[in-house]
């Protein structure tokens, strides 16, 4: 009888392990889905013969918006002062955020040649303490199918349980590593004023 | 000749070590110092094994402000200009080759490194490379190498001592050479002594070390025009754009493109540390 009481806690522990596992894997398969699924039409976006420049900027600037978190994005680039964004202030710190990244994706179209990409998203490792965070890693090929260089996805599950993307990093250089590093900097030469770096992005983004 | 140029080499080699070995020390002495205390100094709650990484180790950034700015003035009133007129000018195969004679010209750099490292798989890859390039490639000017799945990687010096557990040292702006370290400023000279074209350039008349060295800042910066251009359009501080940049890709260049878990963004716990709500 003694045996069995201390059985039934370590089956209870492996059960837990195991779902866990399982739940975790179940997740981290969704992730690459989701990342596959952006990549694939972000590279038929840039490679397809049927969009002009402008409706390549449309529709990349559409599934940005669709599938891209500005909110906790802006959040991260904030770094410490994450927490000092008052809430009259946030929407319109979260729209230039917005439009900040449309508009270097902008620019990028603008400037790179029309290629062909084919975008394979195969790894993933979940990361957080909430477990609600992934790290999807895959490459980035040319035509013949070679690798011109790595890619890094950092993707977040919603309360709603979508999926959103956080960050991309090419070639190990990461957007909102970047930002975090300007605005921070930024925010800590002006005074530690958030409206400071609200009004620089203004003026970066009107020129 | 040659016995003058090693002397010279090694005058400049040595002084430059003292240098450094004194600025790595600054470094040292910084890095000792506690996180909690300044807290304009870390950028964000990180992980204890990663706060290295996120400290601000640009000590010497008024200075660096002003290398960078007046190297930033150099580009845009000469290096940009006839950079984009590169562009403008030579058909796009001809740059490609440009780029891939300077990068077969690099090899014996990068087998040493890689011998250094003991990677002798990629020494393989490297030695390969240049075996083929230079022959069936007519002298590097093409690349059927990668189209045999023989790819190139990049190694330096600096990255073997990074392996070795060599810090990297404040952050510099050096004149003309852009964004450094003392660790990667120690890596280029060690480099430049074990670069074949170096010794062969010794010897000739000071035009054509001159003319080399121009055309190879011309055609890296013409690779460079579009993600400086709109790195600086869309940044609210060029200079630490340009910082971030830089460390980002030489951590890269460390792991060999293989993502580090144990660096940047990737040690924010974002539910966590920025209390953020999903």
């Amino acid at each position: 009888m003694y045996k069995k009481i201390k059985i039934i806690p370590l089956f209870f522990f492996l059960f837990i392990l195991l779902y866990s596992q399982k739940s975790v894997a179940e997740s981290c398969e969704n992730a690459i889905t989701f990342v596959n699924k952006i990549s694939a039409e972000a590279s038929e976006i840039i490679s397809s013969d049927k969009y002009t420049k402008n409706q390549r900027k449309f529709y990349f600037k559409k599934l940005f918006i669709d599938n891209a978190d500005f909110e906790t994005m802006g959040k991260v680039a904030l770094g410490k002062y994450a927490r000092k964004l008052k809430p009259e202030i946030s929407d319109e710190y979260n729209e230039l955020i917005k439009k900040l990244v449309i508009q270097m994706i902008y620019n990028r179209l603008d400037s790179e040649e029309q290629n062909n990409y084919i975008i394979v998203n195969n790894t993933c490792k979940p990361k957080g303490s909430k477990g609600l965070e992934y790290l999807v890693e895959g490459d980035i090929l040319d035509s013949d199918e070679r690798k011109i260089t790595s890619i890094t996805w950092w993707i977040i599950g919603k309360n709603d349980s979508s999926l959103k993307v956080l960050d991309v990093s090419i070639a190990g250089i990461s957007l909102a590593l970047q930002k975090r590093e300007e605005f921070t900097s930024f925010i800590s030469r002006n005074n530690n004023n958030i409206n400071a770096l609200i009004d620089n992005l203004k003026d970066t983004l009107i020129e | 000749m040659i016995t003058k140029n090693i002397n010279l080499f090694f005058k400049y080699f040595l002084t430059l070590s003292f240098f450094l070995i004194i600025v790595s020390d600054f470094a040292i002495a910084d890095s000792y110092v506690d996180e909690t205390v300044d807290n304009n100094k870390v950028y964000a709650v990180v992980d204890s094994k990663n706060i290295q990484y996120m400290k601000d180790e640009d000590p010497f950034e008024n200075v660096n402000r002003k290398v960078f700015a007046f190297n930033n003035a150099l580009d845009n009133a000469i290096v940009e200009p006839v950079s984009k007129v590169y562009r403008a000018l030579v058909p796009s195969v001809i740059r490609i080759s440009a780029r891939n004679f300077l990068s077969n010209l690099e090899t014996p750099v990068v087998l040493l490194n890689d011998l250094l490292q003991g990677k002798f798989i990629r020494a393989e890859t490297t030695f390969k490379r240049f075996l083929i390039n230079s022959t069936v490639g007519f002298f590097g000017l093409t690349d059927p190498a990668s189209e045999m799945g023989l790819l190139n990687h990049s190694e330096d010096f600096a990255q073997t001592l990074a392996l070795n557990g060599v810090p990297a040292g404040p952050y510099l702006v050096s004149p003309i050479f852009g964004p450094s370290t003392p660790r990667h400023i120690f890596g280029r000279i060690v480099d430049f002594a074990s670069h074949p074209l170096t010794w062969y350039l010794a010897d000739q008349p000071s035009e054509v070390r001159l003319s080399y060295g121009l055309l190879e800042t011309v055609i890296v910066r013409e690779e460079l025009i579009d993600i400086l251009d709109e790195t600086e359009a869309t940044s609210t501080d060029y200079y630490i754009a340009i910082r971030s940049f830089y460390r980002q890709r030489r951590i890269n260049e460390i792991n060999n493109g293989n993502a580090s878990y144990s660096s940047g963004e990737y040690s924010i716990d974002t539910s966590k540390d920025l209390n953020l709500l999903f």
